[in-house]
Order: structure tokens, then C-alpha cells, then sequence
């Protein structure tokens, strides 16, 4: 009982401590008069919000960037578990799988030094390739176009091996009968991918699904507050990083408080909503609860 | 039949392909940065690829080893590594123990207060009071207190916990041993492979972190590792090496890449116990709690 209370204390502060801080949203904050003896203001953060044009940006920019990950980095480690498993050879399959898990361990300050680097028009390898197909050199991360591309491409590159761990385990659980009796019934390679090895893993997949929308919208903030400049503001702002820029740099923390207690509530709602849409489609076989 | 041929000998080849493909876009970039953190002048500011140290050249290291901060934030890396891994791991054993008991009382109550700090939290402004009112701020015990408490950890650790045979439990309590006595003497021991998987994503969270410094000190003697490269490597604070006596001073770019080196030495030595435990790992994460 004295161990759950010493553990109890430490969720009670720091996972539910903020939540009483979320009030300020409500009030006018200021800093002499503390989170409780601010003034309540009501709804008039929420009002100026949803006035204010900065915000539509960000909620889309925010939206955006979730949504192209999701549809390309998410199944990235799926493919990758469904080729790994192609490989006869078990020594180039571990080869491959050790180095592809590398870049997790990575953080993301070298992450993004590195992307930098790389991607630079003068010293950098990827105007070098450019170069063999006559392409001139582009400043490629002072450039707002390209920035989602940056995020999600280097989102994938940093995931991929590790991410498909779960799912590759999950392709060596399907019973080999069932490969064995799919050619003698004359299926080719592809043919057993898409009858047998995808619809074994997609248990997996939904319970996947649903975890990587639990940090939805809040997911990526540090890759991208790295790799953000003045310049891609316009398309790579997103509300962590303009929470963060606006909020606790120009001190405007009840504003940015409201626009924060937003985004928790939309990616609340999201995640209940895939769980319940999951469980639907499966007939309550799949989902978290 | 002779079509098929052909197809069953392309399918290899283009999966063989894209994995090689993957692993040497992995692979490369290490290659890179280490020539270019020990190149002279010329070379590390040749565009295009790098591969063996033609002139070879340790300046880079020596700047970057002289400079205090390098030194300070190995050492607060080190602390939140140490003091964060055994906090993390004393609160989530607290926690989960408890909630494994069958006669702990509100059991389900609880995991559901557990999965809902997974699902919603404050944001930043919030968070950020909260560390002000407990005086965090600028403490090297930001890095540690907050980390400690989490829920994914605890619900890992309590599905472990279950798997015990309550048998071997009931048999000890008969003996007349306590519930201390029982968690050291029986389910700690039992659970060492989950500890240490448990153990291992604290230690490499702790190394990789850098949000937490970022949002919450600014005292640069209290900056850990990943803050104070970042200032080098993305801010491109390079002034405190300029000013050097030093008459020929290395390129910014071996600095640069002298700083990844440096910053991501702790990972490659724990790199092959965490490809031994991880894999592992994310396979206890995988169970439905």
C-alpha cells in the first residue's frame, strides 16, 4: 500500500498536476497573481482563437502533417516486415533489420543536424545525386513546398526497421502449412501476400493503428521544432511549436493555453473514435479496450 | 512455365535491391560524418561523398574536448541516465505490484486513470506552471521527477506481473512472508528480462531527451548533452570556437560532425544490448493489457 502511494504521488503530480493548470485557459493569467487568484475571462481566449487567421494555419498545417504521416509512415514498416519476409537468407534479413533499427536509437538533435547537412546546396550529398540528373542545387530546407516531404521522409527513415519488429513477429507467427498448401494450390508470391500474410497480421495492425493515434497531433514535435525555420513557418508551424514560440517565449500563456487544451481535446476525441471505429469493423475482436 | 521463371527471379532481385537500397542509406551517412569529424579543412568542405580521411586532421575533437559544456552536459546526461533509470523503474514496479494483487482494492478504477495520462495531457503552458510552482525550473531534477511516472511502463510491467503464477505467491504468504518480502524475494527476481527491457528504454530516453531542457532550464552549465549539440549543430552556435588561438581552426563542418560523434557515443555502445533486449521489449508492449 505505502509502494502504490509513492508511485500515486508521482502520477497525481506530474500527469495530473497540468491538468489544473489547463484552468488558466479559462482565465486571464498573470504571473503575480498565480494560476488560482488570475481573473476568469471565460471563453475569450477560445473567441479570439478562432478569429485569429494564425490559428487556421496551424490547425492545418497541424492536421496536414498527421495526416500525410499517417498514410505514408505508418504502413512504411508494414511493407518493409512484408519484404524482410520474402528474404531466404537469415543473414542478410538480421543484416538489414540491425542496421534499419539504428536511426531509433538516433535523437532527434542528430536526426535533424544531419538531415541539414545532407540536404545542404553546397556541401550536401543529395544536391551532389541531384547533379548526375542535371538538376540544379536547392536550398531545400529554406524552401516551405518541401517541408512536409522533409518531415514525413525523414519520420519514415527514423522508424522504419523499428517499427517493423511487431509486424515482421507477427509474419513468422503464421503457420507454414498454410504457405505450404497455398502453392501446391498454385498461388504465386503475391498472391500469398495479399490472401495469407496481410490479413494475418491486421490484428496487429488496427491495435498499431489505434496506439499511433494516441499521440496524434502531439507526435513529432521535436523533430519538427528542430527542423523548422522562419522561412517554413507558413507550411511547418505547427501548434506545439507555435505553443512554444508564442506561449512560454512571449510569455502569452493563457492564449496559448486555450489553443493547447484544444488540440488535447481533438486528439482525445480522435483516439475514441478510431478505437470505437475498430472495434465496429472487427466485431469488438480488436481494440485497446 | 518459362514466364514464371523469370518472375520468380525478378521478385528477389527487386526485394534484395530495395533492402540494400535502405540499408546503405542507413549506413552511409555514419561513414560521412566520421570522414568529415577528421578531415582538415579542404576535404571536409569538398562537396559530394566522403568515405576514408585523406587528410587526416583530429582538430575538430580537440576544440570540441576543450570546450566546458561538451563536459558539463556529459555529465547531466550521465545523472538523468543513472538517477532517471532507477527512479523510472521504482516508480513503475510501485505502481504496477499493487495493481497486479487480485485483492488491491479499485483495481480497475486506477488502470483507467493509468490510461487516460495516456491519452490527454495539459500541454506545454500547463506543464510548464507546474514546474515553475514546484521550483523545477532550471534543476537538474526536471530531467528525472516527471520522466519517472509512466504509464505505458507500468501497464507493460503489470501485464508481466500477471503472468506470475499466483500459486508461487499464495505459497510464500502461507509461509508467512510479507508483501515486501514476496516483491524482492519472489516477483522482482522472476522479472529481471522485464526490468531490464524497461530499464533499457529509460536509459535510452534519458539519452536521447532534450525537450525538457529545452522547455524547462536555461542555465547552460545544467544543459545536458542533446542541448548543448543542438546549440552547435542546428543553432549553429560555432562563436566559442572561433575565438581560439588556434591558427588554422577546423572547418565548422568537422565541428559539426565532431559533435555527432561525440553526442552519439553513449547509444552505439549500448547498441548491441538494446538490439539484445528490445526486440524483446516491444514484444511484451504488444500484449493486450
Amino acid at each position: 500500500m505505502a509502494l502504490f502511494l509513492f508511485s500515486f504521488v508521482f502520477f497525481f503530480i506530474f500527469k495530473y498536476g497540468p491538468l489544473y493548470g489547463v484552468i488558466i485557459a479559462f482565465k486571464d493569467f498573470r504571473v503575480v497573481d498565480g494560476i488560482w487568484g488570475s481573473p476568469w475571462v471565460g471563453l475569450q481566449h477560445f473567441q479570439e482563437l478562432f478569429q485569429n487567421g494564425d490559428f487556421y494555419r496551424l490547425l492545418k498545417n497541424t492536421l496536414l502533417l498527421n495526416f500525410y504521416l499517417l498514410i505514408f509512415a505508418f504502413p512504411a514498416p508494414i511493407i518493409l516486415a512484408l519484404l524482410l519476409n520474402e528474404v531466404r537468407s537469415r543473414f542478410f534479413q538480421k543484416f538489414v533489420q540491425t542496421t534499419m533499427y539504428l536511426p531509433h536509437f538516433v535523437s532527434w538533435v542528430i536526426m535533424s543536424g544531419l538531415i541539414i547537412y545532407f540536404l545542404s546546396p553546397t556541401t550536401g550529398v543529395v544536391a551532389e545525386i541531384v547533379g548526375w540528373f542535371g538538376a540544379e542545387p536547392v536550398f531545400y530546407m529554406g524552401k516551405k513546398e518541401y517541408f512536409r516531404s522533409i518531415i514525413v521522409a525523414s519520420a519514415i527513415l527514423k522508424d522504419l526497421g523499428w517499427g517493423s519488429i511487431i509486424y515482421f513477429a507477427a509474419l513468422s507467427g503464421i503457420n507454414p502449412e498454410m504457405q505450404e498448401s497455398a502453392i501446391i494450390d498454385g498461388a504465386n508470391r503475391w498472391q500469398r501476400i495479399l490472401r495469407i500474410n496481410i490479413p494475418s497480421i491486421m490484428p496487429t495492425v488496427a491495435i498499431m493503428f489505434i496506439l499511433s493515434l494516441g499521440g496524434f497531433l502531439s507526435a513529432n514535435f521535436e523533430q519538427i521544432i528542430n527542423l523548422l525555420n522562419p522561412v517554413t513557418y507558413e507550411t511547418g508551424d505547427v501548434i506545439d511549436t507555435y505553443v512554444y514560440r508564442v506561449g512560454l517565449q512571449q510569455f502569452q500563456y493563457s492564449y496559448t493555453a486555450a489553443i493547447g487544451l484544444f488540440k488535447s481535446l481533438v486528439g482525445l476525441l480522435l483516439i475514441l473514435g478510431a478505437n470505437l471505429t475498430v472495434r465496429k469493423l472487427s466485431r469488438g475482436e480488436n481494440g485497446l479496450w | 512455365m518459362k514466364a514464371k521463371k523469370w518472375q520468380d527471379l525478378i521478385a528477389p532481385f527487386i526485394i534484395y535491391l530495395v533492402l540494400s537500397l535502405l540499408a546503405l542509406i542507413v549506413v552511409y551517412p555514419f561513414i560521412h560524418v566520421t570522414e568529415v569529424s577528421f578531415s582538415a579543412r579542404g576535404e571536409a568542405l569538398r562537396s559530394g561523398f566522403h568515405f576514408v580521411p585523406l587528410d587526416f586532421e583530429w582538430g575538430a575533437y580537440r576544440e570540441l574536448l576543450e570546450y566546458p559544456f561538451i563536459w558539463s552536459g556529459y555529465a547531466n546526461t550521465l545523472f538523468r541516465m543513472v538517477v532517471g533509470t532507477i527512479l523510472t523503474l521504482l516508480v513503475t514496479v510501485c505502481a504496477a505490484y499493487p495493481l497486479s494483487r487480485p485483492d488491491f482494492p479499485m483495481k480497475r478504477v486506477l488502470v483507467l486513470l493509468l490510461l487516460f495520462t495516456m491519452i490527454f495531457d495539459g500541454g506545454i503552458v500547463p506543464n510548464y506552471l507546474l514546474m515553475k510552482e514546484l521550483h523545477l525550473l532550471n534543476s537538474r531534477w526536471v530531467y528525472v521527477l516527471p520522466s519517472a511516472a509512466n504509464a505505458f511502463q507500468v501497464l507493460v510491467m503489470l501485464s508481466f506481473f500477471r503472468s506470475i503464477p499466483d500459486a508461487l505467491i499464495e505459497a510464500a504468504r502461507i509461509d508467512g512472508a510479507r508483501d515486501l518480502r514476496i516483491l524482492f524475494r519472489i516477483v522482482l527476481p522472476l522479472s529481471i528480462p522485464s526490468l531490464v527491457t524497461i530499464g533499457l528504454w529509460s536509459l535510452v530516453h534519458h539519452i536521447n531527451a532534450f525537450m525538457d531542457n529545452l522547455l524547462y532550464v536555461t542555465d547552460q552549465s545544467k544543459f545536458v548533452l542533446q542541448q548543448v549539440v543542438r546549440q552547435i549543430l542546428i543553432e549553429n552556435k560555432l562563436d566559442p570556437f572561433t575565438t581560439a588561438t588556434n591558427l588554422t581552426p577546423p572547418a565548422p563542418e568537422s565541428l559539426k560532425m565532431a559533435s555527432v560523434i561525440v553526442c552519439s557515443l553513449p547509444v552505439l555502445v549500448l547498441y548491441p544490448f538494446l538490439l539484445k533486449y528490445f526486440e524483446k521489449g516491444t514484444m511484451i508492449g504488444s500484449v493486450k493489457g
